[in-house]
Order: structure tokens, then sequence, then C-alpha cells
């Protein structure tokens, strides 16, 4: 197990290299040349040249790279001129609330999804099975702002039973501490979660419901809940592994439609916000987080793939 | 340089907030723009409703920021990129007074009450300008006096470039001394005669006092003192101040903001922009704030804030046009709808200074043809639903105010397609309805195309817009369909309001000077913080820092000029009438600032001030 988390570490360490080696040619790719692109268009020849020479531009690209890393590596991810603060400072302002807010609305999809879809796996072609399917299409048909309006006008403008906007605390403490208000913009996001694992966790349970070791655990005379519990479930969590794995890039990025929906800035605003003013820094700065973040996601699928099946390990 | 969405005076973000050279600002005009549309009608049909019971002292009220734009700037030297509606009258204003203030009563006028500051004497031929201030009190109980004024000038004076009002030529290049005899006193020896009205509403108002006993220092843990008294320490204090008002999460703990003179003091303030205001004790103003808070919530689109509105949580907020259908849910719910015009004109600059087409704008007889294919009344009726007012010149007929003329609200080349077939005919060019007009009679002839124009030159223009504006986009595909009745191709292109701004700044040539026709919002400028009076230096004279139509008339910078040391209102009046005979842009209607959501609960809100100011401490909440 150690050799292979090993290597997975390595291979994933390789490829934050290359990002790191991709979003530095970006920069220097931005029109006008780095120092115009990330001081904007009003910046005047005199402040152009300051900048060029203050940050090392106008030396080799060796050079640059290394002082590029070493940044990197203290946390400064640049300046955001349009917001007048570095942008590891606005990411790690935006970065905790999206999170938290995808984060807990994956795990209430999870908490949901991963019994229902074995329970229609199970009841597969009843009632429950139809009735489940039915919902869960209906459910991920809808657009996410659509389904946050309508949630709006039933729970808060018609019933007042939670506010329309999401927390407005500045910090995941200030967030936590009003959960009426995340409660419509997680549940925004995991009714849609919840149609699409429920879908993968079904069609999954189905295929290991007919394979040989699971007749075999029931010819041995273990209960139904044992059988679904010990065998079923686990294996057919892989498809689900993946899923939450890619899912990491995604809560590191923030979710723009839920975001502006219950007005809760974090990072899809953030991005959107910067790509719509030309804010590079924060658009260079947002790209490497999101490519750590896909890298990581990816090795934690890895290895938790290794932790549910045994036979990852050995390959 | 200054851009248009500026608060003061200054182009438009599209929301009819603007304040000088502020991209930020420029952008929240425009969104503000977008959700105002149906004020005007909201205005007339929309009535306050009934009035609701005796007033309650204290209590909090809740105020919608405009979408996505923040207050994030606390010291009152704003750079550029800080100084629209957020950061100035909504926000600083309230905690920071300027020496003067303008917009009483939903007047255009200077605001004698609540201006910390006598009326302005001017004398020795108007280059001598006394101001006398009012005893007026520190949040520490320390008296406002000339030191606060002069800490204030010697902080811009060595900082000029990074004051967002600051143009060059301008205040404070135009002062030649400033002296401060007395505590109460301050006199600034100008370097030439000038319009009073002129310099008490756009010089003037951008001074601020700023409490010299606490803020004059360069460092956290260093002393007070006179730093400011050398160039090099008022460096070191701005350098110091600055980097205090970036820190956003320190707005409310920093000791610094807490010394005021304003009605307002900050008691809470997030990251994301959520500032908690609460009454200055102290205040020694004619209003005390009645209101126990004031809470400015930020929003990150206008469709959150509407929920919000509809949800309940918000006792002032506004209506974005797309939800102008919801008039009667609001007021059933309790909320007085108003339309809230200011003192703006909208147009699409046409860049005169293009290499391709720029000799085409340079002629007159194609903007009065391009004029005549603008049916302003059918796109105030048909698009803005009524909200919004006409516009033929530089100073709006609405809100009413005692610049305008009779022009303003009365067209000199009214909607006649027709009229513009002939203009063109008989200068030369082969019209084509429906097709692309061609120039065939070169030269500069009475009856020629015009200088720099050749043979074959066609009458085809790019127009950038502002993307995601619905009233904007149908504005834009009525022109094209207009003018292609006389034979002018339009090719219409959109994007972010800030690209749209960014690439209309003004050029001499070159291809930084590539852009034909832009359309960014509405109103594209508003003449609001310090720049009141509406002379339009910024955006109509000759090198004016938001003059993206890059317009250089003779005629008309010297009208300019002298609006700028003349007081009679035939040189203003002199000024308007050359414009709007001149048509250097293509005007079109005004925009309301934004359809303002009132709670009847709420007194005091109304009536809206010309200016897009808001002043909360004349604010009470009813039963």
């Amino acid at each position: 197990m150690a050799r292979y988390v090993t290597r997975r570490v390595l291979q994933s360490i390789v490829v934050i290299i290359g990002v790191t080696i991709a979003t530095f040619i970006l920069i220097h790719l931005l029109p006008g040349g780095p120092a115009r692109g990330l001081l904007g268009p009003s910046a005047s020849q005199v402040q152009i040249h300051a900048f060029i020479v203050a940050n090392g531009y106008n030396r080799p690209l060796y050079i640059q790279y290394g002082h590029y890393i070493s940044d990197l590596v203290h946390g400064n991810l640049g300046f955001s001129y349009h917001y007048d603060q570095s942008v590891d400072s606005l990411i790690a302002q935006n970065l905790p609330k999206s999170a938290l807010l995808l984060g807990l609305a994956y795990v209430v999809a999870l908490i949901v999804a991963i019994p229902l879809g074995i329970a229609q796996a199970v009841r597969r072609n009843g009632w429950l099975d139809y009735s489940v399917t039915g919902t869960v299409f209906v459910a991920y048909s809808m657009p996410t702002f659509w389904l946050g309006t309508m949630l709006i006008l039933l729970l808060s403008v018609t019933l007042r039973a939670f506010p329309p906007e999401g927390p407005q605390g500045s910090s995941v403490g200030a967030v936590l501490a009003d959960p009426r208000a995340l409660v419509l913009p997680v549940m925004t996001l995991a009714i849609v979660n919840i149609a699409q694992f429920s879908r993968f966790m079904r069609s999954s349970a189905l295929e290991n419901l007919v394979q040989d070791y699971v007749r075999t655990a029931r010819s041995k005379g273990a209960s139904e809940f044992v059988v679904l519990r010990r065998h079923v479930l686990r294996n057919s969590l892989i498809p689900i592994i993946t899923m939450v794995g890619l899912s990491i890039p995604v809560a590191v990025g923030g979710a723009l439609i839920t975001e502006s929906v219950f007005n809760y800035p974090g990072m899809g605003l953030l991005f959107w916000n910067a790509a719509t003013t030309h804010d590079y820094p924060v658009l260079m700065g947002f790209t490497l987080v999101i490519s750590v973040a896909t890298a990581l996601g990816s090795l934690a699928a890895d290895l938790l793939y290794a932790v549910a099946d045994p036979r990852v390990r050995y390959q | 340089m200054e851009y248009p969405h500026q608060i003061n005076g200054r182009p438009n973000d599209g929301i009819g907030r603007m304040i000088r050279g502020s991209t930020r600002g420029r952008y929240g005009v425009v969104v503000l723009s977008i959700l105002c549309l149906g004020v005007a009608a909201c205005s007339a049909s929309a009535g306050t409703a009934a009035p609701a019971g005796p007033a309650t002292p204290g209590g909090t009220v809740t105020f919608a920021e405009q979408p996505g734009n923040p207050p994030a700037y606390i010291f009152p030297l704003s750079p550029s990129s800080h100084t629209d509606f957020a950061d100035l009258p909504d926000f600083q204003y309230l905690m920071y007074e300027p020496l003067y203030s303008v917009g009483q009563d939903g007047k255009a006028v200077l605001n004698q009450t609540t201006s910390i500051a006598y009326p302005p004497s001017y004398s020795a031929g108007d280059t001598v300008v006394t101001v006398k201030l009012k005893p007026y009190k520190w949040s520490d109980g320390r008296p406002v006096t000339s030191r606060d004024v002069q800490f204030w000038m010697n902080v811009l004076s060595a900082n000029k470039a990074d004051f967002g009002q600051y143009s060059p030529g301008a205040f404070p290049d135009d002062v030649k001394s400033t002296s401060y005899p007395s505590a109460s006193e301050v006199v600034f020896t100008l370097k030439h005669a000038v319009n009073p009205t002129w310099f008490t509403d756009n010089e003037l108002t951008q001074v601020i006092p700023i409490p010299q006993q606490s803020w004059d220092k360069t460092s956290a843990g260093g002393a007070v003192g006179n730093a400011d008294m050398s160039p090099a320490g008022a460096k070191a204090v701005y350098n110091f101040l600055n980097s205090q008002a970036l820190q956003l999460s320190t707005y409310a703990t920093n000791p610094l903001w807490q010394t005021v003179d304003g009605p307002f003091r900050l008691k809470a303030f997030t990251t994301t922009g959520q500032a908690t205001l609460v009454p200055n004790r102290s205040y020694s103003g004619p209003a005390k704030a009645r209101i126990g808070e004031l809470v400015e919530l930020p929003f990150t689109t206008e469709q959150s804030e509407f929920n919000a509105l509809r949800a309940g949580t918000l006792d002032y907020g506004y209506l974005p046009l797309t939800d102008v259908s919801q008039v009667q849910a609001l007021q059933a719910q309790g909320f007085s709808v108003k339309s809230w015009p200011v003192v703006g004109t909208t147009y699409v600059p046409i860049n005169a200074n293009n290499p391709t087409v720029g000799p085409i704008f340079r002629q007159l007889y194609i903007r009065q043809a391009m004029t005549r294919l603008i049916n302003q009344p059918e796109y105030l009726k048909d698009i803005l639903d009524g909200y919004g007012s006409v516009d033929y010149g530089p100073i709006p007929a609405v809100p009413k105010n005692s610049y305008a003329t009779a022009s303003a609200s009365k067209p000199l080349y009214p909607y006649d397609p027709q009229a513009a077939k002939s203009l063109l005919t008989s200068h030369g060019w082969l019209v084509h309805p429906g097709g692309i007009s061609v120039c065939d009679k070169p030269g500069d002839g009475a009856s020629e195309c015009g200088a720099g124009i050749k043979k074959g030159a066609q009458l085809s223009f790019t127009l950038l817009y502002s993307s995601g504006i619905e009233y904007m986009s149908s504005e834009v595909q009525a022109m094209k369909t207009a003018f292609a009745a006389a034979g002018i191709d339009l090719n219409l292109a959109s994007a972010p309001t800030s690209q749209v701004i960014s690439e209309s700044a003004p050029c001499s040539g070159g291809s930084a000077c590539n852009f034909q026709m832009v359309y960014w919002a509405s109103p594209s400028w508003t003449y609001a913080n310090a720049n009141f009076y509406p002379t339009g230096e910024e955006i109509f004279a000759g090198g004016g820092g938001a003059n993206s139509e890059n317009y250089n008339d003779p005629t008309n910078n010297a009208n300019i000029l002298a609006t700028q040391s003349s007081s009679s209102p035939q040189v203003l009046s002199r000024y308007e009438s050359y414009l709007t005979q001149q048509v250097p842009v293509l005007w079109l209607p005004n925009a309301p600032h934004e359809i303002a959501v009132v709670k009847n609960t709420l007194s005091g809100a109304l009536p809206l001030d010309p200016y897009g100011q808001i002043s909360p401490q004349l604010w009470e909440l009813r039963k």
C-alpha cells in the first residue's frame, strides 16, 4: 500500500509542476505581455516599465520561473489591481466559503443518495424504483437557478421559513453561525447531486447484486443487511468515489449560479468577476488552485479506490 | 484620466451612479441603470402606499448595495478605483462629510443646511475664495478646524496622482496658494478667475476635512504630529492611511476610522462589503440620525436583491427592470416604488480619431443624419416602458434643474429618415437603403463627402455595447434597423461593460484607437460627486479624461472654459446649445438611476436625490 501511495503522490507532484509551467506560460501569453495583462489596460508605460523591472520580467525565463515557483511556495499568487488585494487573500476569503457550501451539499447528497440508490437496486422495477427514478430525473433536469429560485419563492417568500440569502459572514465561523441561511443553498446543490449520485449508485449496485460473491454470501446464510453492507455497498462505491474525487475541484471552484442566486459570494463569483473584468492575476491564481485541486482530487480518489477495493493497490 | 461611470459628474457604469474615473464605479452604475429602467413608470404609477404610523426611534434599516459593487475604501481620499456611489455617498460621506454637499429636498441645489461650511465668499475678481467652517465637532469631541482642511489639502497635494477625482490642471492645480487665517477659515487663492458656482460645485465639493489630531502619523504605532507639513511626510501619511484602508477586515476595529464628523460611524464591516453603521452620538450637524442602525447589504446580482425584497428582508432596495411587472406585488407588500432620475446624460460616443471611420464621424452632416435616425420618444415608450426621459444634449431636462434649456427636451434634429437620406445624398453619398451607402464625391466642398473621406468609403460601423442589459440590446437593435433605412450599416458587438469602457478610452490614433462606436450605460455620465455643475469638461472638451468620442472643437472648448470662469446662465446655455447643435455624440434616452423600492414604514427616504445620494440621517422607522 505504501508503495502505491508513494507512486501516486509522486505522479501528482509531476502533474502539479506541469500545471505551474502551463500557468507560467499563460501569464506570458497575456495580451500585451505580462505587465500589461497584470496591471490592466489603464496602466501607463512608466508603470509598465517599473513593473517589469520590479518583477524581473526583463530577466531570462528560467530565472522568472524560479521566482514564480518561489512566490507560489510562499503563498504569493499575485496582486489584483481590480480589488486592490493580493490574490491569495482573495482566494483565502472565498475558497473556504465555497468549499463549505459545496462540501455540505455533497455530504447531504451522499447521505441520501447512497442508501437511496441501493434501495432502488434492491427494489428494482418496483414502485419505489419507478417513483424515485422519475423524481430524480426531474430533479436532475432542473436548472440550478430555477430550482434555487423556486425554493426561495416557496420557502422564503411564501412560507418565510428560511432567509432568501446564504449566510453573509465573511468567515467560515460566521457562516456556520447562521445555519438557517445555509439551508436553501445547500438544499439546491444537494438535490441536483442526489439525483446524479443515486443513479450511479443504483446502477453500480445492480451490477454487484448479480455477482457470484453476493450469491455465495447469501448461500452461506448471511442476512440481507450484511450482504448489502459488506459486499454490495463497498463494491458499488467505486463510481461514487470517482465522482467525489472529481467533485473536489468543483468544490474549490465554487458554484457560480448557486452563489449568485443566494447572494453567497465565493470562488464561482470571484472567477466570473475576474473573467469579465480582465483580472488576469485572479484568473491565473484561480486556474492554479483549481488545477492543484484536480490533481489532489484525483489522488484522493485513487487512494480511496485502494481502500474500497484491495485489488487496486496490487496492480 | 477619468472614465465614465464615476459618480462625480463622471461617466456612468450604466446604472446611473457614476463617480470620477472609476471602472468599478462605472460597472456598478451600469448595473443600476439596468435595474432602473422601470423607474419612471413606477414613479408615475406606483404611488406611495398608506402612510405609516408614528415614528419609532431606533430600529435597524437594511439598505441594498448595488449588485457586485460593495464599498471597499474608507479613507476619504479615494483612488480612481473607489470613486463610485458605493464608496463615496453611500459610505464615506456618511462618516466624513465634504465641505459642501449638493442636492436638497430632491432639488439640484447646493445644500447649505448639511454643508459643514458656510457658503463660500468670492472676492478679488473671483480669484480668492474664503471658506468659513461651521462649528462642527469630531466624534472625539475636538472641533473640526481649518487644520483638518489643511491636513487633507497637504495629503492631496503630495499624492494628487493617487486621487481618483484629480484631473491635471483642475483642483488643486488651479489653486495658487491656500492659507488658514484662523481655526475656522480657509482662503484659496486661485491662479485665475473662476465661475463661483462651478468652483463650489465641482472643486470645493471634493474637499473633505479629515481628523488631523488622529490621522497625522506614518505608522500605526507612531505618534500623531505634523508629518503632513512636508511633502515627504504627507506622502508617508498617505501611504500609511492608504495601507490601512486596504485592510477591509479591520475597518470596524481600527481606531483610526472611529473618529468621524458625519452622522454615522462604522460598527461592523465584512470583507464582502456588508457595512453596519450606527449614529454618531456626538454628531454636531443639523440632523442627528434617528434610526438605530443602518445595515448596507451587498448583493451578487440584482435578482438576489429582488429575492430579498420579496422576502421582506430589505427596507430600501431597487427593482430590477426585468421585474417591473412586480410593482403592484411590491406595493401590496407595503413598499413604495419610485423612479429615480439623476442629472446625467446618455450617449453613444463615435470615435472621431478612429483611423478608418474617424474622418466620417468628423462631418457634422453625418452626425446630424445619424441623429435623425434615432427615434427617442419611441425608444422611451417601447423599450424603456416609459421609464426615463428623452435627452438631446449634454444637460438633461429631467430631473428638473436650473441648468437645462428648452433644447434639452426638444429635439433639434427630430427623427426623420428622409431628412437623413437627403443629408447624405446632398453631400455626395450614393445612398443604398438596406445596403451600404458609399461616397461618390470625395472632397471637402459643400456637396462633397468631406475632408479625409475617400471615394468608395462606406457607411459601415461597428457598435460595441454592454452585454447582458436587455434594454440596451433593444436600443442598438432599433438603431441598426433605422440606420439601415439610410444605408448606414451597423455591426453590433457586445462585451462586458468593463471591457466596453476599457476599449473606449480617449485616444489620439493608432491601434489603441480602433473602436468606432460604443455604448456602455445609461446614463452614460452622471453629474454627481464633485461634478455637479454640468460643464462637461471631462466628456466633451478636447483632451477630456472621459472624452471617448475624441471630439475636439475649438468653439466648444472655449465655451467650456467660459463656463468655468463666468457664472452667467447665458454662458452655460451657449455651451449647451452649441453642443446640442454639433451632436458630438449620438444622444439616447436617459434611463433612471434606479427604481427605488422603499418600505412604507421607512420615512424620510423621499424625495430622491437628483444626484443619486442617500441621506439616512433623515430616515425614520414608523409603526
